[in-house]
């Protein structure tokens, strides 16, 4: 379990980035935290495998504090990241090394490293790239090697920042479709920093981040129904539960998809 | 079977080469050197234009220098104009030099033919092992090189997107003045390094986030190992080095 206790955090000790959070993420959860530009979206992140440590409070991984910086390597280990650009976090130039990276600062022997590398890739979907260049893959491709890479270090928790924010659709649902799966089949708990809502959408549990505090915390369908704050707090729902909102046939209507919103709307005709 | 040759063995050799050019000063030595090469171009399947391309670029320093050297090498003369005076040694030393550069540049590029870019950063890890001697760490030394590799294609289509922008707001990058064109490509550059530094960043956190710690605690994905044909390369160089050294012995009349 992650665990956030009043965590504050300012990069230059005037403007405070994050105000106060508490929160807890548990082992198995798909959580996904939206936010606008500027919300500390990833600098929350940053505090979750200690690339930062709050200025006030704790961050306690699996028991760990992360500002125990004789733990640091465990915290990472467990707390996998990956971010936006693929371009600018693989390391090396050839698919099945990049993803031999973690393994190699952890110290993994030569044997062990080829299975594990092996396994993952098969996992992924991605081995018949091994050899190939990072250069010549798709984005989507790409992103796909950035979370091999972090796979291989096992970790308990993986943190996506805006993993498909420069993706194409078909890129998009890729990794989506991925991480459901990491979720579901091995257990990994995810938490996914995004700004897209359809995305939020297929999460367990939706935080949502505006200045620096939590100011929604809930079921997607709970958190949508709140039309107005998230409007205040700059973000743009989905397109069809604007449009069940906009229709305002019921207060705090949280619609997150379609076949959603056509079983409600047939129920509210048959009643009507 | 060139390629298949160790990284290592490769880049000790080149280095070697490199200095007997410099020490064999016979032109028959150079002349059965050349002829070798040739050969290992052939057993390696590369084609000599290749090597012929490389050699093109440079030839005409190459010439230069050599017809400095006709005109200021002191000995007989064969002909004078003026005050310029060519003699047998100067023209024989021109061809000395055309021929030493010539065999410097296809030894050398056999290195970079052969040989992936990757495994040339693992020869030069081995290579830069003294370093610790010195509190350096030859795995950090190796990491910078294998990084700049990975991302030259990146910061490559980078700049081109950066000259496409620059040129949709009408700069001119095709300027016949040497000067203009080269003030040309400033605004491809500053933002070219602005982005580089922010991959950086973004790069080091990445890394970081994957447990690394820098130094050289790190177990090693690819490792080199010395196989049977290292063994018979190392037996046939040696060989080879004896016989250059006779046939350097040689006394040819000119």
């Amino acid at each position: 379990m992650i665990e956030l206790k009043d965590v504050n955090f300012s990069y230059d000790s005037v403007k405070p980035v994050l105000n106060n959070i508490n929160l807890q993420i548990k082992c198995g959860e798909f959580v996904a935290v939206v936010g606008a530009n500027g919300s500390g979206k990833s600098t929350l992140a940053k505090h979750l495998n200690g690339l930062l440590v709050p200025a006030s409070g704790d961050v306690v991984v699996i028991g760990i504090n992360t500002k125990d910086a004789t733990k640091s390597l465990a915290v990472k280990q467990n707390v996998g990241m990956v971010f936006q650009n693929p371009d600018n976090q693989l390391v090396s130039a050839i698919v099945e090394e990049d993803v031999a990276f973690a393994l190699e600062n952890l110290q993994v022997p030569h044997a062990e490293m080829k299975v594990r590398v092996e396994e993952i890739l098969e996992k992924l979907g991605i081995l018949e790239c091994r050899y190939r260049s990072v250069e010549e893959l798709s984005g989507g491709q790409k992103q796909r090697v950035a979370v091999a890479g972090v796979l291989a270090m096992r970790p308990r928790f993986m943190v996506l920042d805006e993993p498909t924010a420069m993706l194409d659709p078909q890129g998009r649902n890729d990794v989506m479709a991925l991480l459901k799966k990491l979720n579901s089949e091995c257990g990994i708990s995810i938490l996914l920093i995004t700004h897209f809502m359809e995305e939020a959408a297929l999460a367990e549990r939706l935080i949502v981040l505006n200045d620096g505090n939590v100011i929604l915390e809930g079921a997607p369908k709970q958190v949508f129904g709140e039309v107005e704050l998230l409007h205040k707090s700059g973000l743009l729902l989905p397109q069809i539960t604007r449009f069940c909102a906009e229709l305002k046939l019921r207060e705090g209507w949280g619609i997150v998809d379609e076949d959603e919103c056509v079983v409600e709307l047939v129920k509210i005709l048959e009643g009507s | 079977m060139v390629h298949r040759i160790d990284p290592r063995v490769k880049l000790g050799l080149t280095f070697v080469y490199t200095i007997l050019i410099f020490i064999f000063n016979k032109l028959q030595a150079l002349i059965f050197n050349l002829f070798v090469v040739v050969l290992i171009y052939k057993l390696a399947k590369i084609s000599i234009k290749l090597l012929w391309k490389n050699l093109k670029a440079i030839m005409p320093m190459v010439m230069l220098t050599g017809l400095i050297n006709i005109f200021f090498v002191g000995g007989d003369s064969i002909f004078e104009f003026w005050w310029l005076r060519v003699t047998k040694q100067g023209i024989f030393s021109l061809l000395f030099m055309v021929l030493r550069i010539t065999c410097l540049i296809s030894g050398t590029a056999l290195l970079t033919f052969t040989t992936s870019p990757i495994a040339l950063t693992d020869a030069i890890e081995y290579f830069v092992k003294p370093v610790k001697l010195f509190g350096g760490s030859p795995n950090e030394i190796a990491m910078i090189f294998s990084i700049a590799l990975r991302f030259i294609p990146t910061l490559i289509t980078e700049a081109g997107k950066i000259i496409e922008a620059q040129k949709s707001r009408g700069a001119h990058f095709d300027s016949p003045k040497l000067m203009e064109k080269l003030k040309a490509y400033i605004p491809v550059l500053v933002p070219l390094f602005f982005i580089s530094f922010k991959r950086a960043e973004d790069l080091a956190v990445a890394m970081e986030s994957r447990c690394y710690t820098g130094g050289d605690k790190r177990t090693r994905f690819r490792s080199l190992k010395v196989k049977l044909i290292d063994f018979w390369t190392l037996v046939f160089v040696t060989i080879y080095i004896v016989i250059l050294y006779w046939v350097n012995r040689w006394r040819v009349q000119l």
